[in-house]
């Protein structure tokens, strides 16, 4: 008898070796490889489907992936927690705004200018992280927004901008970015960009440190990762995504006032990172699509339904308050978020006919 | 003169606010960020409690305190509890998000127009060679005064007190001496509760009731953290400090300023000394 032996059945879940990991999950298998081709084939394709407006929403989601990457990123993979991101993006949206309208730098300029000014705050916010961990440092970050705000106010102020600072949509070469198919096509390279840099950076020695780091420190000191410049470059690239995506924001709302990013902008985005499933790069785009759609939707049940009285007058509060109860949700069921659900259907078909349980993410 | 006399209202009135927030960091180690939501809406409750018991106003507010006191029974019981175990994270966007759905509620409940809680004492007196202090203020000082003498004592020489002060230190070490360390930081929780409704009501008293309450109860993070998360004696003095750098900065300067010099303390705080004033240095998890 002649037994060849046969290596011992492995979980497919369980990543031995590092070029395992380093697999980008999308284009992996036919199956997937078709159905990413699909869907991209239907994202070109909106454009002519639908409206402007339903457009003009899909541009805001866009945004705010680009915003909600770079949360989660410094949030959910290297377990920073952030509460000065609205202060971020104005940050940069106003670096923009001052670049563009006093000084006519061109957008090509501007937007790499805006990013290394997100850097240098990202930089500083991180300072403190050398010292804290936590709450502490949710405290010096949300500190931190509010004298980002206040320095922004004090510049709008005496720069006479009662409403904001007016921005002229942007030229690149003899492209004029106006109008929202136009800016969709380019959102939707840049949020894949964004999304495609985070996770060359995720899969990489960078965010395996920086995973090390959220999971236990004090190993991850001992194995050798540098902590203290992990931790401030988990801060700057995160912040100078931020600052970028505020940058686009400005120019794609042709205006950048303070009173947008108020702390209740940071409690959005990280609504999206909570709800999406905080650490997975599928969650934050489900996040930024479920939080960004969440309002609209809202209203066309307002209209459709025909709701009249306290709902319809005091709609921001209804709005604000779901958001609130929907986190509230999600951190009592369901911490992982919807990408753990995802995963979790995705993972009964791939089963089907069998019921042998996959092996579980371990709650943090 | 008159600045002086601010200072020491605006203290007090800073100091009882961040009593509540103290008093829950301190034996659940959580950071109770929806603290400004809770002022607006407990002082829109007061209001409309007041407009349903008739008679004098310490009637209205006993039920107040005593339902804020059940309030935060409810809180640790239903979102705090349940967290127990999971980052430190989670626990502060689950506070933040129940902070939202308070202002929602007040919005809906109330209308958030702006109202003055009154007290019934309308009357101004001049101290101190020309400063004018009316009687809300009176009754804020005394009653900072007054819980700052209770809690003290409370936390120094009752027993539930130091059965609060052994679970704050060390958690595993008191539930192992028998203490039922649940119940305790319930308790907690409604103390803090309570005391934030406290502030929630002398600051509608002093100015008025409306969604612009957050703005000046979000300083009590600052005050808080000035004097260290977990003490509470250190409120006292960092509340004096924030107050005197927020008037110095709104009389020389301007009010936006003001409005962000606590937030700028804080953070010179946060990366010279991160465990306050008074704070425990061990408090922190250095790496």
């Amino acid at each position: 008898m002649n037994m060849t032996a046969r290596p011992a059945p492995r979980s497919p879940y369980l990543k031995a070796s590092y070029t395992k990991d380093m697999v980008i999950e999308a284009f992996n298998t036919p199956f997937r490889k078709k159905w990413t081709f699909v869907g991209i084939c239907f994202l070109i394709s909106v454009p002519f489907l639908f409206s402007n407006y339903i457009i003009h929403i899909a541009n805001l989601i866009a945004i705010a992936s680009i915003s909600a990457l770079a949360l989660n990123m410094l949030s959910g993979n290297a377990g920073l927690l952030s509460l000065g991101h609205a202060g971020f993006m104005a940050a940069g949206a106003f670096t923009t705004a001052i670049l563009t309208v006093r000084f006519g730098i061109p957008i090509w300029i501007v937007i790499p200018l805006s990013a290394i000014v997100g850097a240098v705050l990202g930089f500083i916010a991180g300072l403190p992280s050398l010292r804290l961990k936590g709450m502490y440092l949710g405290l010096s970050t949300l500190a931190l927004h509010y004298v980002i705000i206040y320095a922004l106010s004090e510049y709008q102020f005496y720069g006479g901008f009662g409403f904001g600072i007016p921005i002229k949509d942007p030229h690149i070469g003899p492209l004029l970015l106006s109008g929202e198919r136009t800016w969709y096509y380019v959102l939707c390279i840049l949020v894949f960009l964004v999304a495609l840099f985070i996770k060359n950076l995720l899969r990489s020695r960078v965010g395996r440190a920086w995973i090390a780091i959220h999971n236990r420190d004090i190993a991850a000191e001992i194995i050798g990762v540098n902590i203290g410049y992990y931790k401030i470059l988990a801060f700057a690239v995160s912040t100078s995504i931020t600052s970028f995506a505020g940058s686009i924001y400005a120019f794609y709302t042709n205006v950048a006032t303070v009173d947008e990013y108020s702390f209740s902008m940071t409690i959005s985005y990280l609504a999206m990172i909570i709800v999406g499933g905080l650490g997975s790069i599928v969650g934050s785009l489900m996040g930024a699509f479920l939080i960004t759609a969440l309002p609209f939707v809202m209203i066309y049940l307002v209209e459709f339904f025909e709701i009249t009285g306290a709902i319809k007058d005091y709609f921001f509060a209804v709005q604000t308050g779901l958001f609130g109860v929907v986190i509230i949700f999600f951190l009592l069921a369901e911490p992982l978020g919807l990408a753990e659900i995802w995963r979790r259907i995705r993972v009964y078909f791939e089963l089907w006919p069998f019921r042998y349980k996959p092996l579980s993410i371990t709650k943090r | 003169m008159s600045f002086f006399v601010s200072i020491i209202i605006l203290g007090c009135i800073y100091s009882l606010l961040a009593a509540g927030f103290v008093v829950i960091y301190k034996s659940s180690r959580v950071l109770n960020f929806s603290y400004t939501s809770l002022v607006v809406m407990l002082s829109y409750l007061t209001i409309s409690v007041m407009k349903l018991i008739p008679g004098p106003p310490v009637l209205s507010i006993g039920v107040v305190l005593i339902l804020s006191f059940f309030l935060g029974l409810l809180i640790y019981r239903f979102f705090i509890r349940p967290m127990a175990g999971q980052s430190v994270f989670s626990i502060i966007i689950l506070t933040v998000s129940l902070g939202i759905v308070f202002d929602a509620v007040s919005v809906l409940v109330w209308r958030c127009e702006t109202e003055t809680v009154s007290l019934g004492w309308r009357a101004y007196y001049s101290v101190f060679g020309g400063a004018k202090v009316s009687g809300v203020e009176i009754i804020i000082v005394l009653t900072a005064v007054v819980f700052y003498a209770c809690i003290l004592l409370f936390y120094k020489y009752s027993k539930i007190g130091w059965q609060m002060r052994a679970s704050a230190e060390n958690v595993l070490l008191a539930a192992q001496r028998g203490i039922n360390i649940y119940s305790i930081t319930g308790l907690s929780w409604g103390i803090g509760i309570f005391a934030t409704a406290i502030a929630a009501i002398l600051l509608g008293a002093s100015s008025s009731v409306s969604p612009q309450m957050g703005h000046i109860a979000i300083k009590a993070f600052a005050v808080a953290l000035v004097g260290g998360l977990d003490s509470m004696a250190g409120c006292i003095p960092a509340a004096f400090i924030v107050a005197l750098a927020e008037l110095a900065a709104n009389t020389y300067v301007n009010p936006r300023l003001a409005d962000a010099i606590p937030f700028i303390i804080m953070l010179v705080v946060l990366v010279v000394r991160p465990w306050g004033l008074m704070g425990t240095e061990e408090e922190i998890e250095r790496v």
